[in-house]
Formats: structure tokens, sequence, C-alpha cells
């Protein structure tokens, strides 16, 4: 019997094209941001929200991951921006692959920001770059205080959290405070959000964060 | 259950590697698992025995190494163990980590027998 050695990183064929994913995406000043929470959290009504306040000063285009249904795309194919939806068929994420086919349905040269709505899922998607500047997680009142300390991997990884549903804290044992205590203990770096996509309240502050997210990509190149 | 999926690139990556190393049957896999990878060993077991079953990996054996989180403190350059997944430096409570390992999933080795002549079936 022999040992072959081979110390290779599983993930290396997507890590791969996750990299070139990135380096496109930054040749062509695109600010990229990979959306993600567990499904009923609101991430196609942050799109919206998001679009209602900025798809008019900025080309965003958008990406929609799901299992099955074109309904999300559908959803936001109002706001007459460039959605390409994937279907994944049963695969519990996106990877850089599936990305890396999809912007051929897209003109990057008139794109300013891309947003990735993944599947619904926080733990698979959390281990797969898809080139993204930054991962956005957005989880609401209505799951429970602890979901941060349950999925510590994909918070670990946010550079955003957005907090949603507010408007029904009342109505839950929801704690605010302790929910951003256990955000912050898994990436103190992060960036905390509390909207309410039926009030429209905190979705002003996320989208000025994310003009002057914008700026700096710009000013920087 | 991305275990499915991760199966799938492990079954590839070995029998690919096989195959360039002219291997007639593969024993064992040796895989660390960093614990940030979220991944259930028994899942990813079952998985691979799904996806192996009546190919040249059928009896090939799956040892997966848990790998703990891992930090180094930017601040006081210590590093530790990252427990409870609380990203605070013990030593200095800095939270300006860099983490070390913990993140990746690693095949190892594979434990083989070479047979230069006979050509592997897949």
């Amino acid at each position: 019997m022999e040992v072959i050695s081979l110390r290779r990183n599983v993930l290396q064929r997507y890590d791969e094209i996750a990299r070139e994913n990135r380096q496109l995406f930054n040749s062509k000043n695109i600010l990229v941001i990979n959306l993600l929470s567990s499904p009923g959290s609101g991430k196609t009504s942050i799109i919206e929200k998001t679009l209602e306040k900025i798809g008019n000063s900025l080309n965003v285009s958008i990406i929609v991951g799901d299992v099955q249904t074109t309904n999300d795309a559908e959803r936001i194919s109002k706001f007459n921006i460039p959605v390409v939806q994937l279907i994944t068929n049963g695969a519990c994420h996106l990877d850089s692959k599936m990305i890396k086919n999809a912007l051929d349905k897209l003109e990057l040269d008139n794109i300013e920001i891309l947003i990735i709505e993944n599947v619904g899922n926080l733990v698979c998607p959390s281990s797969y770059d898809l080139g993204e500047n930054m991962k956005v997680v957005v989880f609401s009142t209505t799951e429970g205080t602890d979901k941060p300390l349950k999925y510590p991997s994909m918070f670990h990884r946010a550079e955003v959290v957005i907090i949603n549903k507010i408007d029904l804290i009342p109505y839950t044992n929801f704690s605010l405070e302790d929910a951003k205590r256990y955000v912050l203990q898994l990436n103190p770096k992060t960036k905390i959000f509390e909207t309410s996509c039926t009030t429209g309240e905190g979705v002003g502050e996320w989208c000025e964060w994310l003009l002057e997210k914008m700026k700096n990509i710009n000013a920087t190149k | 259950m991305h275990e499915f999926s991760l199966a799938m690139d492990i079954f590839n990556i070995v029998l690919e590697t096989a195959k360039k190393e002219k291997v007639k049957k593969v024993y064992s896999i040796k895989l660390e698992v960093g614990k940030l990878m979220a991944v259930i060993p028994d899942s990813l077991l079952f998985s691979f025995e799904t996806i192996s079953r009546g190919t040249i990996l059928e009896d090939t054996k799956l040892e997966i190494d848990e790998v703990p989180v891992k930090a180094r403190c930017k601040n006081c350059k210590r590093e530790f163990e990252v427990n409870e997944l609380f990203f605070m430096c013990p030593y200095c409570k800095s939270t300006d980590l860099k983490i070390i390992s913990g993140r990746d999933m690693f095949i190892k080795s594979l434990e083989v027998e070479k047979n230069g002549s006979d050509k592997l079936k897949t």
C-alpha cells in the first residue's frame, strides 16, 4: 500500500472561478453583493425596497437563485432592470460557476451594482465564494434572537447583517439588543441595519450606506 | 445539505488523481474538515457511499478529521483556538483576528495500491 499526499482544497475549482469573477467585477467597477438568508426572511423585499430608493440613480442588475419557480424574478421585473433567474433544481446554494454562466446574460459595462440573491439557506451558501465584494445576511425578527449563534459560519463571514421585520417585534419575544450582541460576537466588524420592508423603516440608512460604499469603490479605482 | 455536492467534488478529485497516478485501488481518503465548513460528518459519509456505489471507489473509506477553528490576534500576535465561535482574543480582548485554520476542507492524502500496467476501470 502506498500513500499519495494531495493536500487539495475540495472547493479549489469553485475558488478559482470565484477569483476570475472577482477580477472581472473589479475591472468593470461593479459592486457585487451576495445576499443571503433563510427562506422567507425578506431578501426579495429588501431588493424591491432598495430598487425603489436607488434604482433610478444607479444601474443595478440582479441575479436571483431559487430551487424552483421564477416568482422572485417576476417580482423584480416590474422595475425594468436586467434580472437573471437561476433555478438550481434542488441544489441548496449558488456557486461561482453558475454565476460565471449567468454573466453571459448581463451587460457588465452597464452595471454599477450587481445583487446576487442566493438560495434561501444559512448553511451551505456560506462556504461558496461567488466572487462578491461582500456578503449581506438578512434575518428577521420572527426567526428568533439566537439565529446568528445557530449559523455561526454564515454570520462570521457577513460584512453586513440586516435585521428585517422590526415592525413585528411587539408580537414576538425578539430582543434586538441581544441579537446585535450575537452578530458582533461572531464578527465584530459587521455593520448592522434594522429594517422593515412593510413600513420602510431603516431602508434609507441601508441605501445611504450602499451609495457611500459605491463612492469609495469608485474613488479607489 | 451541501454535503452531497462536497461528496461529489471529493469523488471527482479522487477519481481524477487515481487515473493520473495509475492507481488500482483506493483504500482510504483522509479528509480535513474545518469546523467553519458546517459539515455534518455522517451526511458526508452517507453521500459519498451513495455516489461511489458501483464505481471503483465503492469500498473506499472516507476518514474525516475535524479541524478546530484557530486564529491569530493581529494586535498581540498570539494564536489560539476559537471556542464557542467567540471571535475575540482571550489574551488582549482584541477582535482584529486572522483565521488560520478551520475554514476549509482538504483532501490530505489517499491510501492506494498502484499497478502501472493495469488500467483503471471506472
